[in-house]
């Protein structure tokens, strides 16, 4: 199958102002652990717009999952949001009370994790969990209409003899076709809002291929804009219309996919790209960014990449890097974002 | 330039587990994890073993190193038949094959500390004693890490190094292979990128063979000399890199190359790719005749009576074990 997504994208749903669906600003999440406040996220902040698929990378550690789910209020203790602001569609979320924050989620902003099991309850059939989803947010549905719906949509995601299907539990569930489930549940009330965490790491690559077919599907259907978090590059470049990078609880460079992978402006992301074995192209040594990432709470005064930058001097390591244009619509939190630039790599 | 030394030889080798139901436990058929696999693994150079879960690679390579005793078949190290080898033998035998986990956070104790781990398998072989601590220390030296470290527990390092831990272990004894299960999968890219090259250094400095088993394909083609991909127990293609990589010709190897997501600038949507319907069948039931037919766009009735063998075919220069088998170079453009 071709997939000529962008082209094919629908129209972003009528908003008023044109403004992004989703913002996230400033977002500092602290962990308490017996040896004191560890920063799990430290100033992070995107925007997604209506309609779009905005990837999120990173690897272990980097915030990029956290940020989502504080933003939605999905953290618990010992975690907690010390500061930022996080807006949907005009409202501020973190004011919002916690009854209306839950009808939001579920209804208009819906999730999807790596691990369905986690997501889909054991004990109930899979029918009954569709029906569930739908009736909770509209509450003048029939149970006729939701039994009806809830075929429907499994249809939709791909799990043949829905009818069947409807009356299992989980756990007669392949990996994909819980995965397919979780998908169905997360488009049963039209969300404009998707955040999917890691939605198929744990798949096998063929498995995989499916799932990410199905994600350009619904997202044809439901015109939803989608947070797509996942350390894997390949799958962000197939589904991504933009790109957010994260490195230790923060933001180092936003824009275009094709352009930030094409040519980055921020030395994680280039070491990114080129320390990642390939399918196509030179065979040989890889290229690793050495050293690792500093331990949650290790926080340095200037930018948290300098230990493991070629291009990190003194300056790198007393001021911290704001993020700052480097072209449309695209930024970098380098100090010598143009040095990049200027080195052109093949 | 003459041929490497053979050092692993595994012939027709299979795995099956007995499936019990009802209430006498009565054997009412069989888990075919491994159904005839052939390899041959050579000094110096590596044999990656591809496949999704349940296609029976960890278990190869487990019955590889004789952890897991193998139902048929017949394994050589060095020209001895070790298939059978018991008690002295066995832990003879040790020195020559090693094992390293996929999981770094599991399979080091957390109460010794790292000096402990690596003298662990010198000291079972009665070694210690001989230079022990200064076989340790090169060691450490081997794999990258500090003299330092040595005292050191292995909960206090990162998942990289506690690889790094992992593999100097298996290397004490100086084994002339090293089956390596899913080595780098539960790392972060920019520290398996790290692995990666340390394993390919060690294998240049000591000329040891690894059996390197892992899922991904990209990993594999950057380690690999030889590829084996398997399914359902069966090794379905054999070749080199560059055949597997650039000439697949069974349709499940095209299928496994094109569904891995590329993130090449503009490499997504410019592709054809093939997505096979359905998932991996039960190994207690596998489909008659070839394994793969029920998920494959090419099969036909031949497919379902006949199971193809893994032999070189007309015009195609590797091992495929495919009726319709036929190059396709899935990666290139279109």
């Amino acid at each position: 199958m071709k997939a000529p997504h962008r082209k094919a994208a629908p129209p972003p749903r009528e908003r008023p102002g044109n403004g992004p669906l989703l913002e996230i600003e400033d977002l500092v999440v602290d962990f308490a652990t017996d040896d004191g406040a560890v920063r799990a996220v430290d100033g992070a902040g995107y925007a997604v717009m209506p309609g779009e698929t905005l990837g999120v990378v990173g690897e272990s550690g980097s915030g990029k999952s956290v940020t989502a789910l504080s933003a939605l209020g999905l953290i618990k203790p010992p975690g907690r949001v010390v500061s930022g602001r996080v807006v949907f569609d005009g409202t501020d979320l973190r004011t919002l009370p916690p009854r209306e924050l839950r009808r939001l989620r579920g209804g208009r902003i819906a999730m999807i994790f790596q691990d369905p099991m986690t997501a889909l309850n054991p004990v109930m059939s899979i029918g009954a969990q569709l029906r569930e989803a739908l009736r909770l947010h509209r509450p003048g549905m029939s149970r006729a209409a939701a039994r009806k719906r809830a075929a429907e949509l499994l249809t939709l995601v791909g799990v043949p003899g829905a009818e069947r299907r409807l009356r299992q539990y989980p756990h007669e569930f392949s990996g994909g076709m819980r995965q397919r489930a979780m998908i169905a549940m997360a488009i049963a009330n039209d969300p404009d809002l998707l955040i999917a965490d890691e939605p198929t790491t744990a798949l096998d690559v063929t498995v995989q291929a499916q799932v990410l077919d199905l994600l350009r599907l619904t997202r044809r259907e439901t015109g939803a804009a989608t947070v797509l978090i996942t350390h894997d590059l390949g799958v962000v470049a197939e589904l991504a219309d933009r790109v957010v990078v994260m490195y230790a609880g923060r933001v180092v460079e936003h824009g275009p996919v094709a352009e930030i992978f094409g040519a980055p402006r921020h030395p994680y992301t280039r070491g990114l790209l080129e320390s990642l074995p390939r399918l196509d192209g030179d065979a040989d040594e890889l290229t690793p960014i050495p050293g690792t990432p500093p331990a949650p709470g290790e926080a340095a005064p200037g930018c948290p990449f300098a230990p493991r930058c070629a291009l990190a001097r003194d300056r790198c390591r007393t001021e911290r890097p704001e993020l700052a244009p480097t072209g449309p619509g695209r930024a970098s939190a380098c100090h010598f974002h143009h040095e990049l630039a200027e080195e052109k790599t093949a | 330039m003459t041929e490497p030394e053979e050092v692993l030889r595994v012939t027709d080798l299979a795995k099956h587990y007995p499936v019990r139901s009802g209430p006498l436990r009565r054997r009412t058929g069989s888990v075919h994890a491994v159904d005839g696999v052939d390899f041959t693994l050579h000094a110096g150079r590596t044999l990656g073993l591809v496949g999704e879960s349940g296609c029976g690679k960890t278990t190869t390579g487990r019955m590889a190193v004789r952890l897991l005793e193998p139902t048929a078949g017949k394994i050589v190290v060095a020209g001895r038949d070790v298939t059978h080898a018991r008690g002295a033998e066995l832990r003879a035998l040790r020195r020559d094959l090693q094992l390293v986990f996929q999981d770094p956070y599991a399979s080091l104790s957390p109460r010794m500390t790292v000096h402990d781990i690596i003298a662990e398998p010198l000291r079972v072989q009665g070694r210690y004693g001989d230079g022990g601590p200064a076989r340790v220390a090169e060691l450490l030296d081997m794999v990258r890490l500090a003299p330092a470290h040595a005292r050191r527990y292995a909960h206090e390092f990162s998942g990289g190094q506690r690889q790094r831990i992992g593999i100097a272990r298996a290397l004490a004894l100086g084994p002339r292979v090293l089956v390596l299960d899913e080595p780098v999968s539960a790392l972060d890219v920019s520290i398996q990128a790290q692995i990666v090259n340390t394993l390919r250094e060690l294998q240049r400095e000591l000329g040891v063979a690894y059996l390197f088993i892992s899922h991904d394909l990209s990993v594999v083609r950057h380690v690999s000399h030889e590829i084996a991909v398997m399914y359902l127990g069966t090794v379905v293609e054999t070749g080199t890199r560059e055949e597997i990589f650039r000439n697949p010709a069974h349709p499940y190897t095209q299928a496994l190359l094109s569904a891995v997501p590329r993130p090449g600038p503009g490499a997504a949507g410019r592709r054809e790719r093939i997505v096979l319907t359905g998932d991996v069948p039960s190994p207690i039931d596998p489909p008659s005749g070839c394994r793969f037919r029920t998920r494959c766009w090419k099969a036909q009735d031949v497919c379902a009576t006949q199971a193809p063998p893994l032999v070189r075919r007309d015009g195609i220069g590797h091992p495929t074990a495919c009726h319709f088998a036929e190059v396709t170079d899935v990666l290139a453009p279109a």
